[in-house]
């Protein structure tokens, strides 16, 4: 399976977990679930609502990845880690947020929020490479590999 | 709610804008619709400007005491992002409302073109948008020249449990001046200070400059400093600062700033939490040693005897108390045990909020390690079920109430009518009624006191302070108690007087007794246990006549307790009024009660009724005669 199909496959199951767990949230919001709701558990609350935007957010941005992203031909390696990156950056963040707030301590999340930060630096380097990526082939570097493959196809040949 | 329609309004005009635009044709059309929008848009702005109160800063407020971060204190804003659930029950709390800026959130009281007379002065309430007015003979004509009548705004505002207390601005530095009214929540009225207070009908109460810059700052705020300045004894200057209005977080906790400083660090935060160590940057009363936890809330819930020397005086006018949580307040002040307003004459304290100065004196916190925390807890725990307001009354920990007591003293807890000798579901059985009864006076009623004792009827004899049995059992002698007390648990038999052997006890209290006592009663007769255990039928004549009482507050709680009675719950008479309207009360309510036609019943004749059912005006009038007339004032 290649890049583009790991992230679109990666993305959309991500949207669908994270949209579930906001689903779930707002069930808790409903009947008032005290776990999530109490002012005791303002950090826990915090934390999970973190975890559904930060999810559905990156997952959308693997969407996005897959969406536009561009390289030059015979050139993906840069492209296969920045799909890489971000997805385990759509992994490690809002997980880190999630079992940082099931497993709060007190008013700060659980050791799992190791997690984002690890998450945020792969972000960072997952857009960073695909932006290089991009830049590569606006500069002539090649044809642009369609949406879904990692080969070129014939009208970016022509192009 | 408001700039919630005006941003619904915003949206509206945007929508109307962009359909004009789009149903319009020509590029001049559509410059004319976008233009409309624009001035709607600036229209509304400037109205909105123009028609908002102005905000002024705090520290450019002249006319009353502002809030000064110093001294390494915080406010509790600081706390709420760690600790959002001792946030959360401290907010509400009725330690955080204790002093507030006058503001429609905190102004409980009518002002909405009320007119009040007092002692033939006239004030009149208003209100003016979000501002609160009184118009007055001018408080400080004597001390600096002014206009005979003034018109000064509400600016601060005390309490808002039982009753709501009001300061004005004065003009004279950060000075402000206590309104001579009260509202009374519950009752949704007006009462004049003496209606509140234990106060003689002879103490003039007028619209006094000064007293919070000196008095309710100690306890009233967080960290307050006077900032005084005087050339003799006038009072020249003030500039009072507090840190928070009301008792906040750090009142209790101590200055935070070290402990929001260390805490920034997540590795020290994981590091404290993973500890069974007690944070050693902020103070935690629950983990003090006892004496220094019941300390922490004594400072505000005690009397104190304070060093006062001209070093002591000028730290104080300077930079306030010198007293942290969690320091030996005894370095500074000494707990007062005797005196002739607040206490008892063998010195426990006789007025609510000194909790401090009789638990100093009972056993169980001398001898049993109890702290203020045994029965109350300030944040209410998580999975306690009670509402809020129910926790807040009294801040009271979550268990039966026995299971305080029981905590220490379990033995009694298996069979408790054994000990008690009351019936085990009763309320005689309940540790707290023959330990704790209502002897102190505070807020309109009899409250518990914290000296932690056992009934005695010697104790009665040589303070007046009722003992529990005869508090409960009203329609009983001293000589019934002694009877019972000697028999149930061997305690001395007293030497009693005729009275003692053949009045009860509480109709002497009501009739002969000190303002002090008078105003027990009064409460007392309307405490459904005693009620419950006493009868109530008799009890009206006796309320009657505490309807004519000297004393404004008698009165008051007398018909409080009146309206507890069947028949009477919707009596209601003027507190303030002339002496014929009280005597017209008084004859109102014993016309209701004969029109009830009372049966009294047999053997009431230690509450001076006769065998013929009717009240022994003899015995009643010399005992009125017998009253205890002296002075009573009883500060809160």
């Amino acid at each position: 399976m290649d890049v583009m199909e790991r992230n679109r496959s990666f993305g959309w199951w991500c949207l669908l977990c994270w949209l579930t767990l906001g689903m779930l949230l707002e069930a808790m919001h409903g009947f008032k679930v005290g776990w999530y709701l109490d002012v005791v558990n303002e950090p826990r609350r915090l934390q999970l609502t973190l975890a559904h935007s930060h999810g559905t957010l990156l997952a959308i941005v693997n969407l996005v990845f897959v969406a536009t992203a561009r390289a030059p031909t015979g050139q993906t390696r840069s492209l296969d880690r920045a799909g890489a990156c971000l997805r385990w950056a759509g992994l490690l963040m809002p997980m880190g947020f999630l079992l940082g707030g099931v497993f709060a301590i007190g008013p700060d999340p659980g050791f799992a929020i190791a997690l984002v930060p690890i998450g945020g630096f792969l972000l960072f380097t997952g857009v960073l490479l695909t932006l290089r990526s991009l830049r590569a082939s606006a500069a002539g570097g090649g044809p642009v590999p369609p949406v879904g493959s990692a080969k070129p196809d014939k009208s970016a040949k022509q192009a | 709610m408001s700039s919630e329609l005006q941003a619904l309004g915003a949206a509206a005009a945007l929508a109307a804008a962009v359909l004009a635009a789009r149903c319009l044709r020509g590029e001049r059309a559509r410059l004319l619709a976008g233009a409309g929008f624009a001035g709607l848009v600036a229209v509304a702005s400037v109205w909105a400007v123009a028609t908002s109160p102005p905000h002024v800063p705090e520290d450019q407020v002249a006319s009353r005491p502002i809030e000064v971060q110093a001294g390494g204190y915080v406010t509790s804003s600081k706390c709420r992002a760690c600790h959002p659930h001792e946030y959360a029950t401290w907010h509400d709390s009725y330690h955080r409302t204790m002093t507030r800026r006058a503001e429609p959130e905190s102004v409980l009281g009518d002002f909405n073109d009320v007119r009040l007379t007092l002692e033939g002065k006239q004030y009149h309430l208003q209100r003016d948008g979000d501002e609160f007015w009184v118009e007055m003979d001018n408080p400080i004509r004597s001390i600096v020249p002014g206009p005979a009548k003034v018109r000064e705004r509400i600016v601060m505002t005390t309490g808002s449990h039982q009753l709501q207390a009001y300061w004005f601005e004065t003009g004279f530095t950060r000075t402000t001046g206590l309104f001579p009214f009260t509202w009374q929540i519950e009752e949704q009225r007006w009462i004049s200070r003496r209606s509140a207070f234990v106060m003689p009908p002879s103490d003039p109460i007028d619209a006094s400059p000064g007293t919070w810059t000196f008095i309710c700052l100690k306890c009233h705020a967080t960290h307050a400093r006077p900032r005084v300045e005087f050339e003799g004894n006038t009072l020249t200057r003030s500039d009072t600062h507090v840190a928070e209005f009301g008792i906040a977080c750090e009142s209790c906790h101590g200055p935070a700033a070290n402990h929001v400083e260390a805490n920034q660090s997540p590795t020290r935060r994981y590091a404290q939490s993973l500890s069974s160590e007690p944070d050693p940057t902020i103070v935690n009363p629950a983990h003090l040693a006892p004496l220094r936890s019941t300390e922490v809330c004594g400072q505000c819930h005690g009397v104190f005897d304070y060093f006062v020397d001209e070093r002591h005086m000028r730290t104080w006018f300077r930079d306030g108390f010198v007293y942290r949580p969690g320091g030996e307040l005894g370095k500074y002040r000494t707990a007062k045990l005797t005196g002739e307003e607040q206490f008892w004459p063998d010195g426990l304290v006789r007025t609510a909020g000194r909790e401090y100065n009789a638990m100093l004196g009972s056993a169980c916190h001398d001898r049993g390690h109890m702290t203020c925390l045994s029965c109350h807890v300030l944040h209410q725990p998580v999975g306690d079920t009670r509402p809020h307001r129910v926790w807040a009354d009294d801040q009271l920990r979550d268990l039966d109430g026995d299971q305080t007591c029981l905590q220490c003293h379990a033995k009694y807890g298996a069979d408790i009518a054994a000990h008690s000798h009351h019936a085990a579901a009763s309320e005689g059985s309940r540790c707290q009624n023959c330990h704790m009864p209502h002897t102190t006076y505070g807020l309109m009623k009899g409250v518990r006191t914290h000296r932690i004792a056992s009934p005695t009827v010697q104790s009665t004899l040589a303070t007046g302070r009722p003992n529990a049995c005869n508090q409960c059992h009203l329609d009983q002698t001293l000589a019934w108690t002694a009877t019972w007390l000697h028999a149930w648990y061997g305690t001395e038999q007293p030497t009693l007087s005729t009275d003692d052997r053949q009045i009860a006890a509480s109709v002497r209290w009501i009739l002969a007794g000190d303002a002090a006592q008078r105003a027990l009663m009064a409460w007392s007769l309307g405490w459904a246990p005693a009620r419950a255990a006493s009868g109530s039928v008799w009890t009206v004549p006796y309320l009657a006549e505490l309807l004519d009482d000297p004393y404004e507050v008698v009165r008051l709680i007398a018909e409080r307790s009146l309206r507890t009675l069947p028949g009477f719950d919707a009596f209601r008479h003027d507190l303030i009024g002339p002496a014929e309207a009280r005597r017209a009360a008084k004859a109102a309510a014993l016309s209701i009660w004969q029109q009830q036609g009372p049966a009294i019943g047999r053997d009431r004749q230690q509450v001076l009724f006769g065998p013929d059912g009717n009240l022994r005006g003899d015995e009643f009038a010399r005992l009125l005669r017998a009253r205890n007339l002296r002075l009573v004032r009883l500060f809160e």
